[in-house]
């Protein structure tokens, strides 16, 4: 009997992830190459999106959760990562951090971080993705994929690998070399490493991780 | 054990490639969201396996469509949401009436009308049973995560053939457009129930479609192939070769074969999970991606000492009355869960006849219950009971 939804006898939260920006910056194809990456690497996968009617603008995002165990309830209320793709992005979902999550900035698209991230965490990734894109391959469009680099760089949560893979599956043939050339330079943007959730020990203290069974 | 492929997969898109493992070589539909993904994957995958699929000009003639080929002997099916659904509900009657084996699958959406597209809703229960006029027999099964979809979209299949009769597969618009991981199962894994063939009829044999041997009524006569075998189709009530007759006694010995088919056979039909039923004092009822929050609700009560249960049924019609009221008699309160107005939850109680605490978590705004949701009716019963 293989592991299904309902053989997992745990109540851990699941990783998430949120990605939001405008219609038509690839969010959606940034979680859906995420999400298959995370597979490749043999983590239960949920990915879920929200977007307008519209084909380009509009406010839309993509939801990625994962865990070593399948995952029960497909939502999160908040998020370990965030990536603000956009100003708009950044205003509306900033609130649903979670303490000492990495908050992921496109410099380029965004404003100014508002002040009260400074109390949820310091752990901010800013770099002006879509700028990097426009200088090395003349369009917009491979912010996403510099995105996805930078998360295998920064998180570990992913292998570059898999998720070099998962891109070939997803894009076209002929724009493969530079969507990998994308990932490449994501991958050497940042030398930082954050873990995705510390535990802090308090003495006297049994934690939230209540056991089962 | 086998080494099985892990992937990840689109619960519309399970769907589909569920429906081509069971054997479904025709898909007639119209585009509707959340049921889009169905058609686009049907439109691209068909043709590589020599079926067909015609994009109709609305939903009445998609219904239309797929009996028309059903008949012709070819295991079809369509896909729609709510709105689609009602338009389909003419040719579901047709449907039951001729003993067609159909396969009509309903991704649900915030109802009624139009109502909220790209949201998630349960309000389709009451419909799928009572939607079109007259008594008569129906299926309906209600996977709650994508590997279910890709299961029991086969179990769909099947029990169309098998009982001849229109099935409704019922999903939620998150179970649709969402992307899960799970372990593939092999095509190996199921029984395909097929269509006999007209070379196994004796050539001098003349077939009765609606022809029933047994005093109970429940013996099903198998379809063969129109073009193959000549008989006749109506939507009136008709004798065992298919010609309307308008005598009372046809009418309700025809009547009883619709219902005892199902009746009779739903040891076979009733497909239902229970969780942790063991020991239980309290059970969860819920059904569709709403079960998946009871599970989270009942592994979070069990951790803080709750003892409760969860009753997840996949086949919601027939009602699964005889298991739940084993279970009604064991427990001392029961949370029914689920995003309508208490469409099932009024099922529940017409069985309740012990008056067992009841709870209903009941949501039409879109959103999925929570967890919590359920938590919370749970210790509201908890309350009552030490009252």
């Amino acid at each position: 009997m293989q592991n299904n939804v309902y053989t997992s006898k745990s109540t851990a939260t699941p990783f998430s992830i949120r990605i939001s920006g405008l219609g038509g910056q690839g969010n959606v194809l940034m979680g859906t190459i995420l999400a298959d990456a995370l597979v490749k690497d043999g983590k239960w996968v949920i990915q879920t999106q929200a977007y307008g009617a519209q084909v380009r603008g509009g406010l839309t995002l993509c939801d990625v959760l994962f865990s070593e165990e399948p995952i029960d309830f497909p939502k999160a209320r908040n998020f370990d990562m965030l990536f603000a793709m956009h100003d708009l992005a950044l205003k509306q979902h900033s609130k649903f951090l979670k303490n000492n999550g990495i908050l992921f900035v496109d410099s380029s698209m965004c404003g100014k971080v508002p002040n009260f991230i400074q109390s949820v965490t310091r752990k901010i990734i800013s770099f002006p993705i879509t700028k990097i894109s426009e200088e090395l391959f003349g369009k917009k469009v491979f912010a996403n994929v510099i995105n996805l680099g930078l998360v295998a760089a920064t998180t570990k949560i992913v292998s570059y690998d898999n998720l070099k893979e998962a891109i070939l599956e997803h894009v076209p043939a002929k724009y493969a070399d530079m969507d990998l050339k994308a990932l490449d330079e994501g991958y050497h943007l940042s030398d930082k490493v954050y873990n995705l959730r510390e535990k802090l020990k308090i003495p006297y203290s049994h934690g939230s991780g209540a056991a089962f069974e | 054990m086998s080494e099985k492929k892990f992937v990840i997969m689109q619960g519309d898109e399970a769907c589909a490639m569920g429906a081509l493992v069971a054997g479904c070589r025709f898909f007639a539909g119209y585009p509707i969201t959340p049921a889009t993904d169905i058609a686009e994957v049907m439109s691209r995958e068909l043709p590589k396996v020599g079926g067909t699929f015609i994009q109709m000009e609305d939903e009445l003639g998609s219904a239309a469509a797929i009996i028309g080929a059903s008949l012709a002997g070819v295991k079809s099916m369509t896909a729609t949401s709510g709105p689609g659904f009602s338009l389909m509900q003419e040719a579901f009657g047709y449907a039951s009436m001729t003993e067609t084996p159909t396969v009509f699958v309903d991704v649900q959406r915030g109802s009624p009308s139009t109502g909220l597209p790209t949201k998630p809703a349960q309000g389709d229960i009451m419909q799928a049973r009572w939607g079109t006029h007259g008594d008569h027999a129906v299926i309906a099964l209600y996977p709650s995560s994508v590997e279910e979809v890709y299961r029991y979209i086969v179990t769909a299949f099947n029990f169309a053939e098998l009982y001849r009769t229109p099935v409704v597969f019922l999903m939620d618009e998150t179970l649709g457009h969402m992307r899960e991981s799970f372990y593939l199962p092999s095509p190996m894994e199921f029984d395909i129930v097929e269509r006999i063939q007209t070379n196994e009829l004796k050539n001098e044999t003349v077939y009765q479609p609606f022809l029933e041997d047994s005093e109970l009524y429940d013996d099903i006569q198998p379809l063969v192939s129109m073009g193959k075998s000549r008989f006749h189709v109506s939507g009136l009530f008709h004798d065992e070769s298919g010609f309307p007759v308008g005598e009372s006694e046809i009418a309700s010995q025809l009547m009883k074969h619709f219902i005892n088919k199902i009746k009779l056979h739903l040891d076979d039909i009733l497909i239902y999970d229970t969780y942790m039923m063991e020991d239980a004092e309290y059970v969860i009822i819920a059904y569709g991606i709403t079960a998946r929050s009871a599970y989270r609700a009942m592994k979070l009560a069990r951790a803080n000492g709750i003892k409760v249960g969860l009753f997840k049924p996949i086949t919601i019609w027939p009602f699964p009355s005889v298991p739940l009221k084993k279970i009604l008699n064991k427990v001392s309160g029961i949370v029914v869960a689920e995003m309508n107005m208490g469409q099932f939850s009024h099922e529940v109680s017409r069985i309740n006849k012990r008056q067992v605490p009841m709870q209903t978590v009941l949501r039409e705004d879109g959103q999925l219950i929570s967890p919590f949701d359920i938590v919370n009716a749970l210790t509201n019963l908890l309350g009552e009971s030490e009252d």
